[in-house]
């Protein structure tokens, strides 16, 4: 509690959140299908499916809810709003559905750990669990862990297409910069379905 | 996409130990310092009609093969699974055989990192021997509210086959047996295709959206054409940009905190008791 005190103390005296340094507005890209007179039908509404669970047991991670999260202003992913949410990317896929489905939760709070805490402690070949509200359970197994400094961030690699289902976790990590009470690098978990 | 020749079974199916080894080398291999998860994909399909069910094993190359797939049967496609990148043999074996029966077709395959491989097995070798076709799948974004499509000619009695769909759009012609199209891209939405195969008909909504890849596998069932789309995999409709800020710092170590000297040594002692619980932690 001692520890969590001056901690406190200082950050009440920053702007709250874990905001960081400014990052530059890129306009989304817009996407806008050419309208076709006849040919294909408009695809159905898709069916309301979220995820309800995650498990990591390789770090002792049970989630046993998962907060929809959106884009910012500079189209940078938002972070949970509370540090103890796991938080899901939720205009891509749902996990188990084909592309790359992002997860993403604090790695601490300002008094302590937070639920990806040890995210950096997974290795190959751990599993990954995520049931969805349609009651499928999809079972995921870590490609690599990878460290990203913030402002080198590899977009296309971590966003962009995947074969099959994949998924990928994301926190923070490396220093801590205090001045923008932001840590300077992401830690990027990347898993797929697996044989076996 | 990349088809290599091969063959591997002789006339008689699969009770025959007849075997060819093969090696599918395909060809880029993306700089291993690349970001990313440093890892290729491969998947298997069962496109032989008159085959039985297959169980698929599978290894590093030179270890031994353990079963990953059982009872794999016409029309079926495995889920993709990530490897890391290296030559590995694949080999297919009469559902529930010993493992140590003769497998009725084993081929060695180089797997690039950042690659993503479809192993389609056909009869299409002489004498409607067994071939496996090692085919590349497209991991690069189709153009913005477009969908990829394309289409694996998995009918060997009704062929060639055509996949056709309104404006125009032609995803497969007079395809043979074994063939597997080129990707094309359509708009989003629901399309009603057209197969046919001589005089054999039938109809087909497949449901492609925007940002997907997809193989449109055409297979034969008692004298008439079935059509089943399998994912091949998808894009971010609209992916984030930058990294996530993720952390609060409560278990970072502090770094100095000049603007405010009256907080320091709090801070360090913080560091110094978080620090250590982080590290008992690990």
């Amino acid at each position: 509690m001692r520890a969590d005190l001056g901690v406190l103390l200082v950050a009440a005296l920053v702007a709250a959140g874990c905001s960081a340094a400014p990052i530059p507005a890129v306009p989304p890209s817009s996407s806008s299908a050419p309208p076709v007179a006849t040919g294909p039908r408009p695809l159905p509404a898709a069916a309301d499916v979220h995820p309800v669970r995650l498990r990591i047991p390789a770090i002792g991670v049970d989630a046993a809810t998962l907060v929809p999260l959106g884009l910012g202003d500079g189209h940078q992913l938002e972070a949970p709003a509370r540090f103890e949410d796991v938080g899901w990317y939720a205009a891509g896929p749902v996990p188990g559905d084909p592309g790359p489905a992002v997860l993403a939760a604090h790695v601490d709070s300002r008094s302590g750990p937070a639920p990806f805490f040890r995210l950096r402690d997974l290795r190959d070949g751990d599993q990954v669990f995520v049931a969805r509200s349609d009651g499928q359970e999809s079972r995921f197994v870590v490609d690599r862990v990878q460290r990203y400094p913030k402002d080198a961030f590899p977009t296309d690699a971590v966003y962009g297409p995947a074969p099959g289902s994949a998924l990928r976790l994301i926190t923070c990590g490396g220093s801590f910069d205090a001045a923008k009470r932001s840590y300077r690098d992401n830690i990027v978990v990347y898993a797929s379905t697996r044989w076996g | 996409m990349r088809t290599l020749p091969q063959l591997l079974l002789r006339p008689g199916g699969l009770t025959a130990a007849a075997l060819l080894l093969v090696a599918l080398t395909p060809v880029t291999a993306a700089a291993a310092t690349a970001p990313g998860p440093g890892v290729g994909w491969i998947r298997v399909g069962h496109l032989s009609p008159k085959v039985p069910p297959v169980d698929i094993y599978f290894a590093p190359f030179g270890q031994a093969e353990k079963v990953v797939i059982r009872k794999a049967g016409y029309g079926a496609v495995t889920p993709y699974s990530s490897l890391g990148p290296g030559k590995y043999t694949l080999s297919m074996r009469p559902a529930d055989a010993a493992a140590s029966t003769p497998p009725a077709l084993s081929a060695t395959i180089e797997v690039a990192e950042r690659t993503a491989y479809s192993l389609l097995v056909f009869a299409t070798g002489p004498d409607g021997s067994l071939k496996g076709d090692l085919v590349t799948d497209d991991l690069t974004p189709p153009a913005a509210g477009k969908g990829r499509v394309r289409v694996v000619e998995g009918s060997a009695a009704i062929a060639p086959v055509s996949v056709d769909g309104p404006q125009g759009v032609s995803l497969a012609k007079d395809a043979p047996y074994g063939r597997t199209s080129s990707y094309v891209d359509v708009p989003e939405g629901r399309w009603p295709l057209q197969l046919s195969g001589g005089s054999v008909k039938s109809a087909a909504d497949v449901d492609v959206k925007a940002g997907t890849s997809t193989t449109l596998l055409v297979t034969e069932d008692s004298g008439a054409l079935k059509a089943n789309p399998i994912s091949d995999g998808a894009a971010l409709p609209e992916p984030p940009k930058f990294g996530v800020e993720t952390g609060g710092g409560g278990t970072a170590p502090s770094s100095g905190m000049p603007l405010w000297p009256v907080f320091a040594a709090v801070a360090l002692l913080a560091a110094l008791v978080v620090g250590r619980r982080a590290a008992r932690a690990r």
